[in-house]
C-alpha cells in the first residue's frame, strides 16, 4: 500500500497539533507563527507573531473543542504547503458551528511554520 | 520607528492585493458560469486542483475535468486575501485568495462551497502589468456529515 505524500504528511501533521494546541492551551500557538505571518480572522487582518497571538489569546471562550470533517493538503511551486480544513467547533456553552481555515506552511531551519493562517465561520450553516 | 511604516507598507500591501483578488474572483466565477471553456487560461500549465480530494493536474487534465462538470452558478459571499511574504515564495509575488460562498450546478441542489486559490504574478509581453495564474486550487463542499 502506497504511503501518503510527503505534504500530506507534514499538513496532517501541522492540523492535528495545531487544533490539539489550540485546544489545550492556545498561548503555546506562538512557536507557530513569525513576524512575517499573516492572520485573517473573521475578515480582520494581524500581522507578526505579536499581534496574532494577542488576537488568539484575546477570543472570548475559556473552552474551545475542534472537530475536523476534512482537510486537502497541496505542495506549492516553492516547496510550501497549502492546506484546507473544514470542520466544526464548539465554545464554552455555545452552539456547535462550522468553520474553514486555510494555512501556507514554509520549513523553516527544519521547523514547520505558518505563514498564511485565514479563518472563517460558517456562519450560516450551523452544526446538527 | 521602523515597525510603524513596515505596517503601513504591509497594509498598503495588503489593499492592493485585495483589491487585484477581488477583480480575479469575479473573473473567475464569471468563467465557471458563463465561458468555461476559457477557465483553464487561468491557470499555470502544471497547475493542480483538488476538488472535492479529488487531484487534477495540468492543462489537458483540467480541461478535460471542467469540461465534465455541469453548468454552474455561483454565488461568492466571502473573500480573504493575503499577500504570501517574500520568506515563503523566493521572491514571487503570490497570493493567497480564500472564497466561499453557495453554488448550484445543473440537476443538483444549492450547496455551500469553500474554496482556496495561490495566485503567482507572471511577466506579461504585452504590458508592464503581470499576469496573475493559478498555481493551486482546492475546492470543497461544506459538508458536516462525517
Amino acid at each position: 500500500m502506497a504511503s501518503k505524500p510527503v505534504w500530506e504528511q507534514i499538513g496532517a501533521g501541522f492540523v492535528q497539533h495545531y487544533y490539539q494546541q489550540f485546544d489545550s492551551d492556545r498561548t503555546k500557538l506562538a512557536d507557530l507563527y513569525t513576524d512575517a505571518s499573516c492572520l485573517t480572522w473573521e475578515g480582520v487582518g494581524f500581522q507578526g507573531n505579536k499581534a496574532i497571538m494577542e488576537k488568539i489569546t484575546s477570543l472570548p471562550f475559556q473552552a474551545i473543542r475542534h472537530s475536523i470533517t476534512a482537510q486537502d493538503h497541496q505542495p506549492t511551486p516553492d516547496s510550501c504547503v497549502m492546506s484546507m480544513v473544514m470542520g466544526q467547533l464548539k465554545a464554552d456553552a455555545d452552539q456547535v458551528m462550522g468553520f474553514q481555515q486555510t494555512f501556507l506552511l514554509k520549513n523553516v531551519d527544519n521547523k514547520w511554520i505558518c505563514t498564511n493562517d485565514m479563518f472563517r465561520l460558517a456562519l450560516h450553516n450551523f452544526g446538527a | 520607528d521602523s515597525t510603524g511604516k513596515g505596517l503601513l507598507d504591509f497594509r498598503s500591501h495588503v489593499d492592493a492585493s485585495c483589491r487585484y483578488s477581488e477583480e480575479f474572483t469575479n473573473i473567475y466565477y464569471d468563467c465557471m458560469d458563463k465561458k468555461r471553456r476559457t477557465l483553464t487560461r487561468l491557470y499555470l500549465d502544471k497547475a493542480t486542483l483538488v476538488w472535492n480530494g479529488n487531484a487534477v493536474s495540468g492543462q489537458a487534465a483540467l480541461g478535460e475535468f471542467f469540461e465534465s462538470l455541469p453548468s454552474s452558478e455561483f454565488s461568492v459571499q466571502t473573500l480573504d486575501c493575503q499577500p504570501v511574504h517574500e520568506l515563503a515564495t523566493q521572491g514571487q509575488t503570490t497570493l493567497l485568495v480564500v472564497t466561499a460562498g453557495q453554488v448550484k450546478f445543473d440537476g443538483h441542489k444549492q450547496r455551500y462551497f469553500n474554496q482556496n486559490f495561490l495566485l503567482t504574478a507572471q511577466a506579461s509581453p504585452t504590458s508592464d502589468q503581470p499576469v496573475w495564474k493559478i498555481a493551486s486550487d482546492c475546492f470543497r463542499f461544506q459538508d458536516w456529515s462525517s
